[in-house]
């Protein structure tokens, strides 16, 4: 705990800071060493625990155009000020303003190792790309409630800096504070908690209320699945390139790149024709363990349709067969290790000019 | 499949596209009738994720 005020520096956009709306959204960095906009509320909250020393602000455009870089140049900005605390927004639904929060409130918790908060609706994007990386409190989508929601993330701040450990946690991590009990989008981080009964005690008793229709709260929480925008359909396949891209786990005999069978974080690429010639023996095997691969190792075109395919191209049907197959074993695979193989493979694909992907699971 | 917007339904979980009660050559019609299912979802144009399913 601080035995002092605690230093606060508070991050805004234009319009909030009364600079103005749209028409002021490519104004760049400024700073103001007095409480401003929602800091004016942000400092009647913290009442003489806290004083807010300096505020951040920056237009939404000139902010978001690169998060990353900005975020750098608000740090360096900022950093002289020697805070305790780091607040930025609210930021409500807003787009652009709720990922420059989020930005910003990450370098300044990683660089300075001090608590950052933000606030954010569940529609902000800045929720799905900064919730693992900073607090967000939960928001509605109305500026009206402002001191409600600042209110929260001073008490939120407050828990932070005091670094309480929970006697029910287990140490090291015994000092976040329950993301249901403040009210932010959970950071993911698993933490130990000590019960009264056992697993199987609690396993068994959460059945029971299951089946008997009571109500009842699981303990594992299941992932947000992203809304990603479909992408436009081919319009002339006679002139597509397609790909296949597989989590069925077929690799080469030996699986001499050693893709796991389950819990896979790797994924690799093979030349179709050696991986799964048309003649000759077997070059393939299934390293999954989460189906029995009998039937694939029979004949992989019940996992990848690739002999039609190679017809298709011969045939013109299809403009091009991407000579490459990409895999890997989705068999209780991480969602967040997931998403990144996926943008590490949709690089390759966009490298080799690939029009569309045919994606088989298993 | 997490995030995948145009999804087509296969016939079971072991093996997507294939049917072990069928004869080869009608397996490989199957097959070739999924392939074509899928070629032309690509050319469907679409606004949120659907699943779409054979015949």
């Amino acid at each position: 705990m601080i035995d002092r005020k605690i230093r606060v520096v508070h991050y805004i956009n234009q319009f909030f800071a009364g600079i103005g709306g749209e028409e002021k959204a490519d104004t760049g960095f400024s700073l103001k060493t007095s409480p401003t906009g929602p800091g004016i509320i942000l400092q009647n909250e913290l009442e003489n625990k806290g004083e807010v020393v300096s505020t951040l602000i920056c237009g939404d455009n000139y902010f978001s155009t690169d998060l990353e870089k900005n975020a750098e140049k608000g740090f360096r900005l900022i950093e002289k000020y020697k805070p305790d605390l780091f607040i930025a927004g609210p930021a409500f639904a807003a787009g652009r303003y709720g990922p420059s929060c989020g930005a910003m409130c990450r370098i300044v918790s990683e660089r300075l190792k001090i608590p950052a908060v933000t606030a954010m609706n569940v529609e902000n994007p800045g929720v799905e790309m900064y919730s693992q990386h900073t607090y967000i409190v939960r928001t509605g989508v109305n500026s009206k409630d402002i001191p409600d929601i600042v209110r929260k993330m001073v008490k939120l701040s407050l828990a932070l800096i005091e670094n309480k450990p929970d006697p029910n946690l287990v140490p090291p991590d015994d000092c976040i504070p329950s993301p249901y009990e403040y009210d932010y989008f959970t950071r993911n981080l698993i933490r130990n908690v000590f019960t009264k009964e056992s697993t199987a005690e609690a396993s068994v008793g959460l059945l029971i209320k299951k089946l008997k229709n009571e109500p009842f709260k699981s303990d594992v929480v299941k992932p947000p699945f992203d809304k990603i925008k479909p992408a436009n359909p081919i319009e002339d396949m006679s002139k597509a390139k397609i790909a296949f891209v597989t989590d069925g786990g077929i690799v080469p005999m030996g699986n001499p790149d050693g893709i796991p069978s389950r819990m896979s974080t790797i994924w690799k690429e093979y030349v179709i024709d050696d991986l799964l010639p048309m003649e000759g023996e077997r070059q393939y095997e299934v390293s999954h363990r989460g189906y029995n691969n009998f039937e694939v190792l029979e004949d992989y075109n019940r996992l990848i349709p690739v002999d039609h395919a190679r017809t298709f191209e011969k045939q013109g049907r299809i403009g091009k067969l991407n000579p490459t197959l990409f895999t890997t074993c989705g068999n209780v695979s991480i969602i967040k290790k997931s998403k990144i193989m996926g943008e590490e493979i949709a690089h390759k694909l966009l490298e080799q000019k690939v029009d569309a992907v045919i994606l088989t699971s298993a | 499949m997490v995030g995948a917007n145009r999804i087509l339904r296969g016939t079971n979980i072991t093996y997507v596209i294939g049917d072990k009660d069928l004869s080869k050559e009608e397996e490989r019609e199957l097959n070739l009738k999924y392939l074509e299912k899928a070629l032309e979802i690509l050319q469907t144009p679409i606004k949120e994720q659907t699943i779409f399913v054979l015949g």
